[in-house]
């Protein structure tokens, strides 16, 4: 591969393929200058400056400029990134070594970053589709496609009385600051129709909301500490590897590692003890280790009298009605193993667990978080170093939101309807206090939203930082769904299933060619992205686009938009900085980033190491009223699970070749897990008569998916495993095909809409 | 000017077109020179053109020397496009779209190939018909495996299919001229 080759010193025959040698190309030198640029169709006469021979490989260092950057996917470890430029090329990426979390290592999609950058199959150029799903496109000017939207937004606007026929839906194809801008183009039109909410995390936000009033993780740095690490439907082997060298570490320092999860991950491969859980199970668990704590009066009394709210009917509830053998049929975990394990978690401190977020998506799923957290709170390791239930956090996240914060024209019209928190990020923030709000619809159930929706209709919708027909669920009805807009714009790198049902594409830049700051949900670095390279191709960013659509409406029709016509990525970023952020990271200004990431001056790397809690007792609370107000029983309490539809469970987590729907696309990914596969266990291969590599057909009442089966015993008997991705446009392949729209239970308070319950699906499986 | 000059221009200009109008108008001005089918639907022509490409699908074609010289399909931007890159320098030349569009891009490379030509059509200087005969190497060496690559896809229209007979027979007569020259 050629990413070899500029490492090595290999020759230039090789590099360059060619048979032209070194050797002409020297003596072609004398020829400088030789001609003046005619009036062709392209090159120019080139201005003073030496001409210099192509490099054939790695030069060193000093050869190259060097920008930082930050990986902005949905990924807990938003790795800071030293990027290598020469002659205007990105050449390769390498880990940032001043953030201690990315410690100069990437994963192997980060490695793989210049790979999507120089992909031949970018989208290029804003390009307009006669007839949606034809295939049938033509280049347009960026004038062109704004004018074209412009005008729809006018229409509508005219049409409607309101644009609240706009929709926008938006989630985590770009984490950067900068990329709310999108949020904040919709707000400086006026009030829209957001589809809120998030398909990640929601369940367990609103759990560690109710227990302890908000969701802060320990720093996972300190994971070293911990004497006992329970990992509990994570598997950071392959979405968090920066997290396994904290817990190789206090491995080594004769912690216990215990991984509870349905599949036997690479994670579980190098725990001490794994327990394959029956997936929505946890929370029985967790009640069952809990009324063990209790039977063998292992509870920190001291840390819950003095802490927590509710605890006693907590107790009362456990021993009224959790046994362990209920906890063990529930869970599929034997006593001796959930006593064993109960005992072991009590005996030492600081014990920790780390809750993955596939446990909370489950119908039961913020329950579920909820019995967990107990069960830590019971123990006492709430707000101790190396402790902790980890979840995730936001605290890092103060920023002024300048992009998103926009306000809406005068006389805008919008929705008079209560509306909730806009998604995870929603800092309460917004741009004056009108009347009028905008529409929430769930961004989870966007297919039947758009179907409802009335007074008026959602006509036109705009796609960002998404990819709805490969991530959002219930794929085939979303197709019918999208049959009632009028116009749909994605926004996008690369030709993925939103893009083919478009009536527009706009083409847009990867992080290295733009500006940004990113911080991440787990551990406590922020890093800057700095433009690194130009746009390549007539490529925009989310700001830019925002930028130009508001000056091109406001031609149109003077005072359609308040967003600033003149502003650039980097003028945004800088823009989002603030007193608050510079204090918590110890910085003076934004520029000192360029220097490396930095790491925000926590008081602890405990959360809550000072047993004051968010709530409204400030307690620990076992016992939420705020929880109640939303629909759950106030107490911690076992909810069932969903029942089965179909005869098998489906699960379809994160894969490690790719991001939801990104990386898994591109060459180097494609060499190593070229197709997905449908994983069982030789027991259903057996009765199904399936053996490795035949096609099966997987259906149930969403749709039908044909892959190739593996079978292996890292699945359950009764589960088929497929992990999600897109592998790019010849394959149809979509795990979202047969995942419905059915919600967990929590998400509401805090994001705005409940989850969505990804792993209580079920489905057949046939050969076909 | 020469036929094969004047062509190259029309080539170049046919490949940069970025609508049906532009490939059109170079294809029309093509056909003065040598004979070519009529076409009757200019929008296939931009759809399949955008098909092969442009995009925003995957390119069924890209239109890269880099992606046919160095056995890698699935990256631009590499050693020998800045080795072209390089390679315009030394003539004086510059792309506009540097660091935007790959310096290697057909249009760009017989674009380049034209100049020199039109700079030669005035000149013996012995520098320049080495850069000739270089670039003329280099396109040789890719073309075929580009239309290689065109040829085995399905659908694709007879205009493209012409002008891409047309890059092919015109590079390799040129060629075949240079190889006598140098005999003589």
């Amino acid at each position: 591969m050629q990413e070899k080759n500029s490492l090595g010193n290999t020759n230039i025959q090789q590099t360059l393929g060619s048979k032209v040698s070194r050797r002409d190309f020297l003596k072609m030198m004398a020829a400088v200058g030789a001609i003046a640029a005619l009036p062709g169709n392209g090159l120019l006469r080139k201005g003073p400056g030496a001409t210099v021979i192509p490099s054939t490989g790695y030069e060193g260092k000093d050869a190259y400029q060097v920008f930082h950057n930050a990986c902005p996917r949905n990924c807990y470890d938003t790795c800071g990134i030293l990027s290598y430029v020469k002659d205007g090329v990105l050449k390769f990426v390498e880990g940032d070594p001043a953030s201690t979390f990315t410690r100069g290592g990437l994963c192997v999609k980060g490695y793989s970053y210049p790979r999507s950058v120089y992909s031949p199959d970018r989208i290029k150029y804003p390009m307009k589709q006669e007839g949606r799903g034809s295939g049938n496109w033509v280049r347009i000017s960026w004038d062109e496609a704004l004018d074209t939207i412009a005008k729809k937004i006018l229409e509508l606007k005219e049409q409607d009385g309101s644009l609240l026929g706009l929709g926008m839906t938006k989630y985590s194809g770009n984490f950067g600051i900068t990329h709310y801008g999108v949020e904040g183009m919709m707000s400086s039109l006026g009030y829209t129709t957001r589809f809120v909410g998030t398909p990640c995390w929601p369940a367990g936000i609103d759990a560690q909301n109710f227990d302890m009033g908000n969701m802060w993780c320990n720093d996972p740095e300190d994971m070293v500490k911990s004497k006992y690490i329970i990992i509990w439907g994570a598997n950071p082997c392959t979405n968090s590897i920066h997290s396994m060298k904290y817990i190789n570490e206090a491995k080594r320092h004769g912690a216990k590692v215990v991984v509870i999860d349905p599949i036997f991950t690479q994670t579980a491969a190098k725990a001490d003890e794994y327990w394959q859980i029956k997936p929505g199970g946890d929370g029985a668990l967790a009640l069952g280790m809990a009324r063990h704590l209790l039977d063998k009066r292992l509870e920190d009394k001291a840390w819950l009298e003095e802490n927590a709210e509710g605890y006693s009917e907590f107790a009362s509830y456990l021993r009224r009605e959790i046994t362990l053998d209920w906890a063990a049929e529930q869970s599929g975990i034997p006593v001796e193993s959930i006593k064993q394990i109960t005992e072991e978690f009590a005996a030492v401190k600081p014990a920790t667990i780390w809750l993955g977020y596939g446990l909370q998506r489950h119908v039961n799923g913020g329950a579920n978080v909820r019995a967990i957290d107990a069960f830590v709170a019971m123990t006492g390791n709430i707000g101790k170093v190396g402790g902790g239930a980890r979840y995730g956090h936001l605290f890092t996240w103060g920023f002024n939101y300048n992009a998103l914060v926009q306000s809406a024209p005068e006389g805008s019209v919008g929705y008079t309807g209560k509306t909730g928190p806009m998604g995870e990020f929603d800092t309460g923030q917004s741009g004056d206090a009108a009347s009028y709000t905008d529409r929430a619809f769930n961004i989870n159930k966007i297919a039947q939203e758009i179907m409802d929706a009335t007074e008026p209709p959602v006509r036109m919708l705009w796609v960002a930082n998404k990819n709805v027909l490969s991530q959002d669920f219930d794929r085939n009805k979303i197709i019918e769904a999208f049959k009632k807009l009028d116009l749909i714009v994605a926004v996008d790198l690369f030709f993925n299933p939103t893009v083919e049902q478009a009536d527009i594409v706009l083409p847009t830049t990867t992080l290295f060619e733009d500006w940004t700051v990113n911080v991440s949900y787990w551990h406590y670095w922020m890093s800057i992205n700095e433009q690194a390279i130009a746009p390549m191709y007539e490529t925009k960013s989310d700001i830019e686009i925002a930028s130009a659509l508001s000056a091109k409406i406001n031609s149109l029709k003077a005072g359609s938009c308040t967003f600033p016509e003149n502003i650039d990525s980097k003028e945004m970023m800088v823009k989002e900085f603030n007193d608050g952020i510079y204090s918590l990271f110890g910085i003076n200004s934004w520029e000192d980033l360029k220097d490396g990431a930095r790491k925000a001056k926590l008081a602890s790397s405990a959360s809550w190491s000072d047993n004051k809690f968010g709530t409204p007792s400030t307690k620990y609370e076992f016992k939420s009223s705020i929880a109640e107000e939303y629909g759950h029983t106030a107490l911690v309490k076992y909810k069932e699970p969903r029942e089965a539809y179909a005869s098998y469970r489906l699960l379809t987590p994160h894969s490690k070749y790719g991001l939801h729907s990104q990386f898994q696309n591109l060459d180097w990914m494609l060499d190593y897990n070229p197709e997905p596969l449908a994983y069982i266990h030789p027991k259903l291969a057996r009765e199904k008569g399936l053996v490795d590599g035949d096609t099966v057909r997987v259906y149930n009442k969403t749709g039908e998916v044909q892959l190739k089966v593996s079978v292996n015993d890292i699945v359950p008997a009764d589960t088929i495993l497929m992990y999600e991705g897109w592998y790019g446009q010849n394959n149809p392949f979509n795990v979202n095909i047969l995942v419905d729209d059915e919600s967990s239970d929590m998400g509401k308070y805090k994001t705005g809409a409940p989850g969505v319950a990804i792993h209580d699906q079920f489905a057949e499986i046939e050969k076909a | 000017m020469s036929d094969f000059v004047q062509s190259l221009q029309q080539l170049s200009a046919f490949f940069f077109a970025s609508d049906a109008k532009g490939m059109k108008t170079a294809y029309f001005e093509l056909a003065k020179l040598y004979p070519a089918p009529i076409v009757d639907d200019w929008s296939a022509v931009e759809f399949s053109f955008n098909r092969l490409f442009v995009g925003p699908r995957a390119l069924l074609a890209p239109p890269y020397a880099s992606i046919y010289l160095d056995n890698d399909q699935s990256r631009v931007m590499s050693e020998s496009t800045i080795q072209i890159r390089q390679f315009y320098g030394l003539l004086g030349l510059v792309s506009p779209w540097l660091n935007k569009i790959p310096d290697d891009h057909i249009a760009l490379e017989l674009d380049a190939l034209w100049q020199i030509e039109t700079a030669l059509l005035n000149s013996d200087s012995p520098q320049l018909q080495d850069m000739r005969d270089y670039l003329l190497a280099h396109l040789q060496e890719w073309t075929p495996k580009f239309r290689q690559q065109i040829h085995a896809i399905d659908d694709v229209n007879p205009a493209i299919l012409h002008i891409v007979e047309m890059l092919n027979q015109i590079l390799s007569q040129e060629t075949s001229t240079t190889i006598l020259k140098s005999i003589e």
